[in-house]
């Protein structure tokens, strides 16, 4: 078999069509590699930018130490570093925020929005190695192994290989280790090589990449089992190529087209303006509730000057109770919002079986640390610290104080700790089991179909 | 040895092969005659294991085909009409292929060159894209691959169809020079002429059935044309 395989090579090798598909194949690696490294190193340089000048006390010591202004208006800056493989896979990076102003009042980014790009970007998807792993290599895939054996036999030559002491089995196992390797070295060595090149590269990233070369050689495995399958049925090389393009349409494009639309019906979002309009008309009402007590406050006070720390105190204790209504408010409009995406992610979760494209895509990005299950540990991390942040600064703002260079330094603070690789590995053991087994059943179904194959 | 003991091959209700003996001893030629559609080709694909008989034996070298396709491959070379090799490799990459999936003892530059030499093709033709071959330099290749596998059988399957007279002889020296070596030659073909001039014997086959079988030695071209048309006419 190996020595047909190395036959094969040399056949392919000198196949001009074949060398132009792997040619394309590879430059559009390297610009999809290319693109995804320079982001990555622009969310880098962001994140290095901002980690640097975070903390309350950026700015410098001329700004107030208000126990008020730092705990509800300067806040905290909750930052979420570059994804361990960020080059590889976008993601939903294009979508969720990779930061969170938390203040006591409110985490501040369901309604900033300003984190998500260009509608249309997120409409099409980025062009990044994921792209081309879950669309384009399946299309190669077939486009150089859509005839296997079907002009070889109309031609005659399959006839003389099998008139040696060789089985069609061994035969045809040859050339599709071909085109396996001929197509997965460039689709695994470029983005990993230029992601490793361009990453700080340290044992967790290539424990992740190991995970993601596992990943897409078993997602290209289903797509060679399909391609087997339907060589097997003997058909012309015409016949295959139609048949093959139908059912890449079927799973990478229809199929999850069909399932976004079944959720979209049984689950429909509200949309993100509708979600800030909501929250701005929650925080608004609420203000002007907390208002009516503070400007009561004011007309009993005209001047500051007969306030005296009491009054001051007082006042601070009606800015936080109406801080805790907008909050309040502002908690229920998300949860609204929140609830309504989980239904429809659990939901896209059971219908993604119908597809190896969505239930690689998954696979990929809990890889690549680009899915949504990043992005929430993120919240809820952020969500945790704000607890911290509002239990430390409450009493104080309520006290009316204004912070001693000590209380400023002891005031918590956010680091955001990734997962490590081992609770990943664990959430796609199933669906990449699951990908495997239809991999091998696929592959041994066609290889058993090949029995009956006319010559 | 080529041997068929009551070789019968049906597709669905359609009979191909009809309950066929015979035997081919080392060194003898044996050309199966007969009109489209006679059982010919099926016969030979039934020894190259290519389809299943549906009852009967078919041996090679004393091994049923079946039982042994490897075993039975190894011994045996085939030629058919066209022969189709790799158009993008030199006749001598295509022989050093063949020979290798044989299992061929030959393969340096030098031994291969030798061996397409004797087969009738020069060291330029042979380091020639097979694209630029004729059909007749295509069958030399062919003979190439027998002799460099060192086969003791040998299917061929219409060769001489569509060569011209100089290359139809060449070819038949060559199946002479094979038979000398003694390998047992078994040739589907139309041509009645070669099938008289090159055969040891000839069979004639009608309806998937071995109708006649006769010693070409005492044969004369103009008999077996008689005996061919009068089988035809039933």
């Amino acid at each position: 078999m190996w020595f047909l395989a190395r036959h094969e090579w040399r056949v392919l090798s000198a196949n001009k069509i074949v060398r132009i598909v792997i040619a394309v194949f590879g430059i559009g690696l390297l610009v999809a590699s290319g693109l995804g490294a320079a982001r990555a190193e622009r969310e880098r340089a962001t994140f290095g930018f901002f980690a640097h000048r975070g903390g309350i006390q950026q700015g410098g010591p001329r700004l107030s130490q208000r126990a008020d202004v730092i705990a509800n208006e300067r806040g905290w800056l909750a930052l979420l570093p570059p994804a361990p493989l960020s080059a590889l896979a976008i993601g939903q990076g294009d979508v969720y925020p990779n930061y969170i102003k938390v203040t006591a009042r409110s985490l501040d980014a369901l309604v900033s929005g300003d984190q998500i790009e260009h509608p249309l970007a997120v409409a099409s998807g980025q062009f990044d190695a994921a792209f081309v792993v879950l669309f384009l290599y399946p299309l190669l895939i077939f486009a150089i192994s859509f005839d296997l054996t079907a002009t070889e036999r109309d031609q005659g030559t399959l006839r003389m290989v099998l008139a040696q002491p060789v089985t069609l089995r061994d035969v045809v196992a040859g050339k599709m280790i071909v085109r396996a390797i001929k197509l997965a070295a460039p689709l695994v060595l470029i983005p990993v090589g230029v992601a490793a090149l361009s990453t700080p590269a340290d044992g967790g990233f290539w424990l992740r990449a190991a995970l993601w070369t596992i990943a897409v050689l078993t997602y290209g495995a289903i797509w060679h089992g399909m391609a087997l399958l339907v060589n097997a049925r003997g058909l012309g090389a015409p016949a295959n190529a139609l048949i093959l393009a139908g059912i890449w349409l079927l799973f990478a494009v229809v199929g999850p087209s069909c399932v976004n639309l079944l959720i979209a019906v049984r689950y429909p979002m509200p949309s993100r303006v509708e979600a800030a309009v909501q929250a701005r008309a929650a925080t608004q009402e609420a203000t002007v509730q907390g208002g009516r007590q503070l400007g009561q406050f004011l007309q009993d006070h005209p001047t500051s000057g007969n306030v005296g720390r009491d009054g001051m105190r007082q006042f601070a204790l009606l800015q936080a109770q109406r801080d805790q209504r907008v909050a309040e408010r502002l908690e229920a409009v998300e949860a609204t919002f929140n609830a309504q995406l989980e239904k429809q992610r659990r939901l896209a979760s059971w219908l993604s079986v119908v597809s190896p494209t969505m239930i690689a895509q998954g696979v990929l990005l809990d890889i690549a640390g680009t899915s949504t299950v990043r992005f929430d540990r993120f919240r809820a991390e952020a969500s945790s610290f704000q607890q911290q942040w509002r239990a430390y600064f409450e009493p104080r703002v309520r006290y009316a104080a204004t912070l001693t260079p000590e209380e400023s330094a002891a005031a918590p603070s956010f680091s955001y700790v990734d997962e490590s690789v081992a609770p990943a590995a664990r959430r796609i053991a199933i669906p990449l089991v699951m990908m495997a087994i239809v991999a091998v059943a696929l592959l041994a179904i066609g290889f058993r179909a090949y029995r009956g194959y006319a010559l | 040895m080529i041997e068929a003991i009551d070789l019968s091959k049906s597709f669905g209700t359609t009979i191909a092969v009809d309950h066929i003996n015979l035997a081919i001893k080392p060194g003898e030629i044996f050309c199966l005659l007969g009109s489209n559609g006679a059982g010919k080709t099926t016969t030979i694909n039934l020894f190259l294991n290519f389809v299943a008989p549906t009852a009967g034996v078919a041996r090679i070298g004393g091994l049923n085909v079946v039982e042994y396709p490897l075993e039975t491959k190894k011994k045996l070379a085939y030629i058919p009409e066209q022969v189709t090799l790799y158009r993008n490799l030199t006749g001598l990459e295509n022989l050093r292929f063949f020979s290798r999936l044989a299992g061929a003892a030959a393969d340096s530059d030098e031994e291969l060159l030798g061996v397409l030499t004797q087969a009738g093709l020069t060291a330029d033709q042979s380091r020639a894209r097979i694209a630029s071959y004729s059909k007749g330099m295509r069958q030399k290749v062919g003979i190439a691959i027998t002799i460099a596998k060192g086969a003791s059988a040998l299917l061929l399957d219409e060769p001489t169809s569509g060569l011209d007279p100089k290359a139809s002889n060449d070819f038949s020296t060559l199946l002479a020079d094979l038979s000398g070596r003694g390998v047992a030659i078994l040739m589907a073909t139309h041509d009645l002429f070669r099938a008289r001039e090159s055969g040891t014997s000839v069979g004639i086959m009608k309806h998937g059935r071995l109708v006649e079988t006769l010693g070409t030695a005492e044969l004369g071209h103009r008999d077996l044309e008689q005996i061919y048309l009068a089988h035809m006419k039933d």
